[in-house]
């Protein structure tokens, strides 16, 4: 077998090793019922968009929650145990060991979050709700490719840390920049700087624009629009809204592009710091 | 073509300096011993070679291999008991050696390797839950895997009862008699002695001296001790063994005299103490690796 597929295989079944990652997988298990449960009591009032909408939002945070929390400390933290120093003995790459660790870790969280949508589609059918069989199906697919995000600039951070310490700070400060959008503050606070220390007045300037919308959750809400528009309301919450008129930065093409960065750049930074490092 | 060829390789970490200008060379099949105090670059000397570490200048070669360049075509050949390592997720002790074979593309049976390194009941055992002496015979396993042409052991004692320092020892000469070469680092000298072809010394980050350990004694100039027990020192004694050729010390500890000489002496050495007095017990030992080492490596560290 690839030993990139090896890495990905053991670090899979490392987490099904894990007695404590079963009480996540067992929340996740939860929300889904819960969603279609929710759905299913309601079953004449409820549009088939409902359960795959309601699905991805709760995924947008709680899968986000769960892809940093189990992703941060992945490579740092096998640097501090001393099972890098065996896995880089073998005849394993340092590529393979962040790329490999990356798909092991997203293939878990994919998991979890297409589990928990399935379910509640399942369970709101089985109630007699009606249940877009599209519309969730692009409520799994995007789910994960937001996944993809998380785990990108996790495992990115935990390959570029120097210990574990700095890593679990970064993991916080994931938290705070994108699920609690101080991204969105961050044009607000260069203006400031650059207006001499006073709230500038006036439209926004083109650059804070695009910054707002190349927000990973943006980016991933700008090509739900293009797919399935029923289920942007989903991330309403993580994402700026749309500005007026439709500017090429919030077309899905653009959207789309930017997403695929932000799966690729993160984890590849990370990598690119480690390649260096003395262990 | 040379197992590791290591030229002009200097390691800094900020301010200090690991390694200074290492020039060092293994041949296959050897045996080579590599002696130091802790903190001397021994462990950063094998890091390098697993490009765990990069040099500041320099490089290195393992079976022609750089070990920047091709690190993995390396560790293909390499079975490795790295220093510091921890267990592989919560794997059995089974399945870290099913995980090492899968990564040489090795065939093997894990448990043939349990029994050698003498853990046979204990592979279905997580290795979080072993104790010390335990991973480490899991890790020399891990490196026995797939029988690479080259062992690389960074303390390979370390955390190991007297039995399980023997068998690592007989391992070793297994090893070696099969035409593996083995590298491997430790202070502890009687190991060395044990098993070495060649032993390299190093000080402070510089390789003070490379030659098999008869070479050592002799290039340190280093003689052996003679220790003659009597019932009372005779007058004149001392002075007759001073005058003899190749005595370089004499000295009285109550009724015996050590007495520092080449090895050639000390019949005739014998011969006068017996002929002077009663002689009730005689001592001989060459000098131990632990004074040339002192000698070397300047003993205060």
């Amino acid at each position: 077998m690839n030993r990139l597929l090896q890495i990905t295989r053991k670090d899979f079944t490392d987490a099904i090793r894990d007695r404590q990652l079963y009480a996540l997988g067992a929340l996740f298990l939860l929300v889904g019922l819960g969603i279609g449960y929710l759905a299913g009591s309601n079953a004449e009032t409820a549009s088939g968009v409902d359960v795959p909408r309601i699905g991805l939002g709760a995924m947008a945070f709680l899968g986000s929650v769960a892809a940093i929390s189990m992703s941060y400390n992945q490579i740092v933290g096998k640097r501090a145990s001393g099972e890098l120093r065996v896995l880089l003995s073998l005849p394993f790459s340092r590529t393979e060991v962040v790329y490999g660790t990356f798909l092991g870790r997203l293939a878990l969280v994919v998991a979890m979050t297409t589990g928990s949508i399935a379910v509640a589609g399942a369970l709101a059918a089985v109630l007699g709700a009606p249940v877009s069989g599209s519309a969730l199906l692009a409520a799994i697919v995007f789910a994960a490719g937001l996944m993809a995000v998380f785990v990108s600039l996790s495992i990115g951070l935990s390959a570029g840390s120097v210990n574990t310490t700095r890593a679990a700070a970064g993991a916080f400060g994931l938290f705070i920049v994108f699920l609690f959008r101080l991204w969105e503050g961050v044009p607000v606070a260069v203006r400031y700087v650059l207006n001499g220390f006073s709230f500038p007045s006036g439209p926004s300037p083109t650059w804070a624009m695009v910054w707002r919308q190349i927000q990973p959750i943006a980016a991933v809400r700008n090509v739900i629009a293009g797919v399935e528009p029923d289920l942007t309301v989903a991330l309403v919450a993580y994402a700026p809204g749309l500005p007026d008129g439709e500017p090429y930065y919030v077309e899905p093409w653009f959207g789309a592009t930017v997403v695929l960065a932000w799966i690729v750049l993160p984890v590849t930074l990370g990598y690119l710091k480690l390649r260096t490092a003395d262990l | 073509m040379a197992a590791i060829e290591i030229s002009g390789v200097s390691k800094r970490f900020g301010d200090v300096t690991a390694l200074q200008n290492l020039d060092l060379t293994v041949e296959e099949g050897e045996v080579f011993g590599f002696l130091g105090p802790n903190g001397a670059g021994k462990s950063t000397t094998i890091d390098i070679l697993l490009d765990h570490v990069r040099p500041t200048v320099g490089s290195a070669q393992v079976f022609g291999h750089d070990t920047q360049a091709a690190s993995v075509p390396v560790r293909e050949r390499t079975g490795v008991l790295p220093e510091g390592y921890g267990a592989l997720g919560r794997m059995t002790g089974r399945t870290h050696l099913e995980f090492a074979l899968q990564a040489k593309r090795a065939e093997g049976d894990p448990q043939a390797i349990l029994d050698r390194v003498g853990i046979a009941e204990a592979g279905d055992r997580r290795v979080e839950d072993y104790s010390k002496g335990m991973k480490q015979r899991l890790m020399l396993g891990m490196a026995l895997a797939g029988d690479p042409d080259l062992l690389i052991l960074d303390e390979p004692t370390t955390g190991l009862d007297p039995n399980g320092a023997r068998r690592m020892r007989q391992i070793v000469q297994a090893e070696a008699d099969r035409g593996t070469t083995v590298f491997f680092s430790s202070h502890i000298l009687e190991q060395v002695e044990a098993v070495c072809d060649r032993v390299g010394i190093l000080n402070q980050g510089e390789l003070v001296a490379v030659d098999t350990i008869d070479g050592l004694r002799e290039a340190a100039g280093a003689t052996g001790q003679l220790h003659v027990t009597m019932s009372s020192i005779p007058d004149g004694l001392v002075e007759t063994i001073e005058q003899r050729g190749g005595v370089t010390s004499v000295a009285v500890e109550g009724t015996t005299l050590a007495v520092g000489c080449e090895n050639a002496a000390k019949g005739a050495i014998v011969a006068d103490c017996y002929e002077a007095g009663t002689v009730e017990n005689v001592e001989t030992s060459e000098t131990s690796l632990e004074d040339l080492f002192v000698s070397y490596t300047g003993g205060e560290n």
